[in-house]
């Protein structure tokens, strides 16, 4: 037994090692940009890029099909990295296409390289992968950017998209210049150069991060945020389907995009990273920020969920109804079996949609709701150990049944549900963490946007991590607090003889 | 002074109360008497309104407490309820379940409450027991301390369901003295129980429920001498006598022996005279007749009491005749000699159970 799964481990170790190697040996970095650079330059002058730019904005790109594995892989094979991003990188019939997948792809078939492509979730995800040489290329929307330029290497710019200001039909007269829009709040996408763009050109608004485009233009038509901003090339159905957005002001920044490569030279001191992750730009601003929204959300969630949680018990399960119930149940299963994001986008864009509610407030709303079934949960079963007994035995004695609830049902049921309860909290302290969805800045959010900026993930995932430890150690130790105050083994025997004349 | 009249109980799958009527003065001890399930159980939580009746009357000192305008808590203060299981509060100590109540529910101060509860706990004996916790409590101290706690409240009436389940013969004297003394105060008690003996030496009254009606309700000792209807008698007899039946080799003899040490501690009797039963039991019937069950067929043991202070324990079985004393282990003999106080051996030639083995133990 033991000589088997020696070997399998020798096995798995060895086709570690090939795998390795067999990425270490490909193409030559340095003959690769060459080539790049001067297929991008050759293919402006003859036109070819803006004819790819306007088949992948126009109804073909339903149906085109790029068939990179039929590419000769004479000179090696390239790994490119992307990011979906319609018209740039689309995924579609099983295949990725758009504009910039297909110039990496005429750029293979020409020199001779296989290509094999690897999906990352979002932008900065696809910077990471490649400054990390897990690809050899990345390409999609990628703007060329100073600080991008200190985690990447960029080839030569293959084309602009520059940004624009879309707004709600019958909002357009009110805005002619940039300035019109201090005040308001601009949807941008989370991760993208767009962020800092806004915060230069449109220096007085208030800008809202969201995780993808539709996600931008949805809220806008809500009326979530007053306008937003995007690139100007975009799907053509992805704008066909907003029909009651108009474009306003344009941004004048060319948004030049290139291909990444990994950083030839990247040694950077961990004092540096320290430098840009907090210092540079007063970064720690949006840390702090953040830490406070998290508090924010998670304290008050918890807090007032525990109380509706126990309202509803009261009502509804300290004597039950059939009917009652069976509706009671129903709408639990419905929150616990739906996951929490879903759960917050719901209730952001549904519930709340066009509330005019801010965004940590619908957070806070939508959390209370979570944990409030989640504490049902434990207070039933906590109340469940209680032997009915205990009820029946005050009510002999001349107790009110709110009375013998309060002061005797409810101490002992405490007993067994802080265990349960602090792992609820501490899982719903972990749980906010989605908060980012709908545009809320909270630590794991702050700590993106972060990253996105330096392009380092160690700092500020760390630093995130360090901060969900103190924030849940802090909470743990308050449960215990009041756990203390409860239990009975943990308090003095004669604490009710206080002020008590005992004669002896 | 408490009367029921015509007290009825439906549940869905059945009625354990149709026509309960009976009325209680001030000082008197009532035993609710019957065979399990004829809701004795049921009648004592209908008089705290634990369990809302379907039908009749509680007076309560002339107020019916069914009246929907009285006050169910006024009234469940005025009739204490002392559990078969005690429910002490598991998160108060001693002292605390005595004191806690009294505050709550009586309002009254620290001091007050204190010195009544120290008071109580000190008839109850219990007085050094006061900060410990139930869990660290016998079962007759937990019952002493459940007593406490229901006297803390004033009843002027008390119901105890089965007081003596859990007790040892010392403290079932010390449970009635209290409750002679409770009694002797002007309280009126009900007690449930299937204690014939307790019943007997504690009551005033005896209540006989058969079929949801009180059956019988007479002074305790002319119910225990003599009982008028049938059904009394028979649960009687019953309870006079204990029934084993052996009828082969997997007979559980453990289950025997408590039954024997239930009868015996039903009727008062100590252990020393248990043992003695268990003793005789054991070399008669399980080491001398059992290994010959194939001849003799099932073997009967029936325990008695007899007049005189006496209890008997008769043997039969079938077979041909056979006097176990002659064909019995010398060991076996001696002991049995030894624990008896007569032993004789009769063959009645038509019977079918030819062979009785009769044994007499003075008390």
């Amino acid at each position: 037994m033991k000589r088997i799964v020696i070997a399998l481990l020798c096995l798995t170790l060895m086709l570690l090692l090939t795998a390795c190697a067999g990425k270490s040996g490909k193409v030559q970095q340095t003959v690769l940009r060459e080539q790049m650079d001067e297929f991008i330059t050759v293919s402006i002058a003859d036109g070819s890029i803006d004819e790819v730019v306007e088949t992948w904005r126009g109804d073909e790109a339903k149906t085109r099909i790029l068939s990179y594995e039929d590419l000769s892989s004479e000179n090696g094979k390239l790994t490119l990295g992307t990011a979906i991003n319609p018209p740039f990188s689309i995924y579609e019939n099983g295949h990725y296409g758009g504009v910039s997948i297909e110039i990496v792809y005429r750029f293979c078939k020409a020199h001779g390289y296989g290509l094999e492509i690897v999906g990352y979730s979002d932008i900065n995800a696809l910077v990471m992968a490649v400054s990390a040489e897990k690809c050899d290329i990345g390409a999609t929307t990628l703007t060329i950017t100073e600080e991008r330029k200190k985690s990447v290497d960029y080839s030569i710019s293959y084309t602009n998209n520059p940004f624009i200001v879309r707004v709600r039909k019958g909002d357009e007269g009110l805005y002619s210049s940039l300035d019109d829009f201090s005040g308001k709040t601009v949807g941008v996408l989370a991760g993208s150069i767009l962020p800092t763009v806004v915060a230069e050109y449109m220096p007085d608004s208030i800008q809202m991060e969201y995780n993808t485009l539709t996600d931008i233009l949805y809220a806008l038509s809500q009326g979530k945020t007053d306008v937003g901003v995007t690139n100007i090339v975009l799907p053509g159905d992805l704008l066909s389907a907003f029909p009651d957005l108009t474009e306003s002001v344009a941004i004048p920044y060319d948004n030049p995009f290139g291909m990444i490569y990994p950083k030839a030279d990247k040694r950077s001191s961990l004092k540096s990273v320290l430098y840009r992750t907090f210092v540079e730009n007063d970064r720690w601003e949006i840390f702090v920020d953040g830490i406070l929204t998290t508090i924010e959300v998670s304290i008050l969630s918890i807090l007032f969920g525990t109380l509706l949680g126990f309202a509803v018990y009261y009502v509804i399960l300290r004597r039950p109804k059939k009917v009652s119930k069976a509706i009671l149940n129903a709408v639990l299963w419905l929150i616990r079996c739906t996951p929490a994001v879903l759960f917050l986008l719901i209730f952001y864009y549904i519930v709340f949609g066009k509330s005019g509610l801010g965004g940590t407030a619908i957070c806070i709303a939508a959390f209370t709701v979570i944990f409030a079934a989640t504490f049902l949960g434990c207070f039933t079963s906590a109340m469940s150990t209680v032997d009915p007994g205990q009820d029946e035995v005050s009510l002999a004695l001349g107790y009110t049944p709110r009375q013998s609830f309060f002061r005797i049902l409810l101490p002992q049921a405490c007993l067994n549900l802080w265990p349960n309860y602090q792992n609820a909290v501490i899982s719903h302290i972990k749980a906010t963490s989605i908060v980012g969805y709908v545009a809320v800045v909270d630590v794991t959010k702050a700590s993106d946007m972060i990253r996105s900026n330096t392009y380092d993930a160690l700092v500020p995932l760390i630093s995130a991590a360090i901060f969900y430890f103190a924030v849940i150690w802090c909470m743990t130790f308050l449960v215990r607090l009041i756990k203390v105050r409860t239990e009975p083994s943990e308090r003095s025997r004669k604490r009710h003889l206080k002020g008590v004349n005992q004669h002896d | 002074m408490i009367e029921v009249k015509h007290l009825s109980k439906k549940f869905p799958d059945g009625q354990p109360l149709s026509d309960i009527c009976f009325r209680l003065d001030k000082g008197e001890i009532a035993a609710i008497l019957g065979p399990s399930g004829c809701g004795k159980s049921t009648l004592l939580r209908c008089l705290n309104l634990l369990t809302n009746p379907t039908g009749g009357e509680i007076l309560l000192d002339g107020k019916n407490i069914l009246d929907r305008r009285a006050s169910v808590t006024e009234i469940r203060r005025k009739i204490g309820m002392v559990f078969q299981s005690y429910q002490l509060y598991p998160q108060y100590t001693v002292l605390e379940n005595v004191m806690q109540p009294q505050r709550h529910v009586l309002h009254l101060d620290r001091q007050k409450a204190y010195d009544t509860s120290v008071r109580l706990l000190g008839e109850v004996n219990l007085l050094l027991k006061k900060d410990a916790y139930p869990t660290e409590l016998s079962g007759g101290q937990k019952q002493r301390v459940a007593f406490a706690r229901t006297l803390a409240m004033n009843p002027d009436v008390l119901l105890l369901d089965e007081p003596t389940s859990a007790l040892d013969p010392a403290a079932v004297v010390e449970i009635r003295y209290i409750l002679k003394k409770l009694a002797a105060q002007g309280k009126t008690i009900l007690l449930v129980t299937h204690d014939m003996g307790f019943a007997r030496s504690a009551a005033t009254r005896v209540l006989f429920l058969h079929d949801g009606k009180v059956c019988e309700d007479k002074p305790t000792e002319q119910f225990f001498r003599a009982p008028e209807t049938e059904h009394a008698r028979h649960f009687l007899a019953q309870d006079e006598a204990l029934e084993l039946t052996v009828s082969d080799s997997r007979f559980d003899f453990l289950d025997a022996i408590s039954s024997i040490q239930r009868f015996a501690g039903n009727r008062g009797l100590n252990d020393r005279m248990a043992g003695r039963l268990i003793s005789a039991f054991e070399e008669s019937v399980m080491i001398t007749l059992l290994p010959r069950i194939k001849d003799t067929g099932a073997i009967r043991v029936r325990f008695a009491m007899q007049e005189g202070a006496q209890v008997s324990m008769a043997v039969s079985y079938g077979g041909n005749a056979c006097d176990p004393l002659s064909g019995m282990e010398q060991s076996s003999l001696h002991i049995l000699r030894h624990q008896t106080d007569e032993i004789t051996y009769t063959e009645k030639k038509n019977d079918p159970e030819r062979n009785q083995l009769r044994m007499l133990f003075s008390l």
